[in-house]
């Protein structure tokens, strides 16, 4: 009688997870068509939930720029993650607000303070995470704080499903990101949360834009968001740059949109 | 060029940027050579953001300033748009001015949204060098003129002779990303829209 041994199961059972593991992974990156929500007509006619992740002085000025024409109506819960000890880049989300506000708001002066709702522009709010790396720190803890921001970033985009005003319990639609160092943790956090099967697929679809300071190549953040492949559009704002990295290949790894800042 | 009419103002603004040194810049500007060209082209002031070289400056702030009203601050919290629109021309009151400017984007587009000549020194004692990269494709390109220090009084008269190319009417992207997060969303395209 053959009997199957332990260590023969074990290898069994290993072979069986990274096969499942993997192909989860392959369903997840397959981009042949976007993953939809089938509760949902589309071309879309509801109200999405949008979150926003800035970072630095450069950044969120840029963004700014980047967000003028979005259109409050359709984005009616506009989520801001920023990073703590970052008092400023409230402030900030709050000029954002203001600029993208004024056209729609039936006075056209008063602009909607965080966690206020309103008929037209609906709502926003601010999230704070961990910050993923100080400045000055030591590069050898930056893995631990990184992953003290991961979770930090997986906590906010749960609570942010939880807090939804689009669809309460529904993971937010869209990630718009320009660079700073958090949004990379913060696109990984989306990532896994899809992988394990806690958030759909059609959810939290991240747009990285890159800065349109980069002529020839890409920043920190944009490299490692490009390798990882987490992003469903990523764009950058100058030909030369996006020539460099899709080569001659006629692979298109990213898209080049023109300058999108003003 | 045309002859310049006395007691038009006609300013040069002059900006080091928040975060990074660059007293070299400021050493350049007040240089004899500079602020000669700056007469013979007939600017009356110039004004310079220094942040935290104030000290610095007044070192080097020349006795003989060749008749240029000269005058620096540290910061502006409230961001550089009006010092920069002292620059541009007002019928009966200033000419046209220029901007000179680090290699900063955020500092490149408020001069190039207000349409201004502008001249951009990258700080070559900065490691990163994508600003040089930006400055070099921008002057290509046909929107600003780059310099280096030595360069800076002959950088001022191309920058105000050249034929400028406009940013607000070339970028051609109106819209920002508005159009491509409603892509993804996938909802009906504006234009569409409209047709209907």
């Amino acid at each position: 009688m053959a009997t199957i041994s332990a260590l023969r199961l074990l290898v069994a059972a290993i072979v069986l997870a990274i096969t499942t593991a993997f192909l989860r992974l392959l369903y997840i990156f397959s981009t042949i068509q976007p993953h939809r929500n089938p509760h949902v007509k589309y071309p879309k006619t509801t109200p999405s939930h949008m979150v926003i992740v800035l970072g630095s002085g450069g950044h969120t000025a840029e963004m700014m720029s980047l967000m003028r024409d979005v259109d409050p109506r359709r984005y009616k819960h506009r989520t801001y993650i920023v990073s703590s000890g970052d008092g400023f880049s409230s402030s900030k989300a709050f000029e954002i607000e203001k600029r993208i506000q004024t056209k729609y708001t039936a006075t056209g002066i008063r602009i909607t303070t965080s966690g206020e709702d309103d008929p037209v522009t609906g709502v926003w709010d601010i999230k704070v995470v961990p910050r993923a790396r100080k400045i000055h720190q030591p590069l050898y803890t930056a893995p631990f704080s990184s992953l003290w921001c991961l979770v930090g970033c997986l906590r906010v985009l749960c609570e942010t499903a939880r807090e939804s005003k689009v669809s309460p319990g529904a993971f937010p639609d869209i990630i718009l990101t320009n660079g700073p160092a958090t949004a990379v943790i913060v696109a990984l956090a989306a990532m896994l949360l899809k992988y394990i099967g806690v958030a759909p697929l059609w959810t939290m679809k991240t747009i990285y834009v890159e800065s349109w300071a980069r002529v020839k190549t890409l920043s920190l953040s944009g490299k490692i968001l490009l390798s990882l492949r987490v992003c469903d559009r990523f764009i950058v704002q100058w030909e030369a740059l996006s020539k460099a990295i899709n080569g001659g290949t006629g692979r298109k790894r990213v898209e080049w949109g023109g300058f999108l800042v003003e | 060029m045309e002859p310049v009419k006395r007691r038009m103002r006609r300013e040069c603004f002059l900006t080091i940027g928040a975060t990074a040194d660059f007293p070299q810049l400021l050493a350049a500007a007040v240089s004899d050579p500079t602020l000669q060209k700056l007469r013979d082209l007939g600017f009356t002031d110039l004004t310079l953001q220094v942040g935290e070289l104030a000290d610095y400056f007044l070192q080097i702030k020349p006795v003989d300033s060749k008749g240029i009203n000269i005058r620096h601050f540290a910061f502006n919290k409230h961001g550089l748009q009006d010092e920069m629109r002292k620059c541009q021309a007002k019928p009966g009151v200033s000419e046209e001015g220029i901007v000179i400017c680090h290699a900063g984007a955020g500092t490149i587009l408020d001069a190039m949204r207000l349409d201004l000549p502008l001249v951009v020194v990258p700080n070559i004692s900065l490691l990163d060098n994508h600003q040089e990269e930006l400055a070099s494709e921008l002057e290509k390109q046909g929107y600003v003129v780059k310099s280096d220090l030595l360069g800076l009084a002959g950088a001022i008269e191309k920058a105000i002779e050249m034929k400028r190319a406009a940013w607000g009417r070339s970028s051609g992207n109106a819209g920002g990303i508005a159009r491509i997060v409603d892509s993804v969303c996938e909802y009906e395209e504006e234009v569409k829209g409209r047709l209907d």
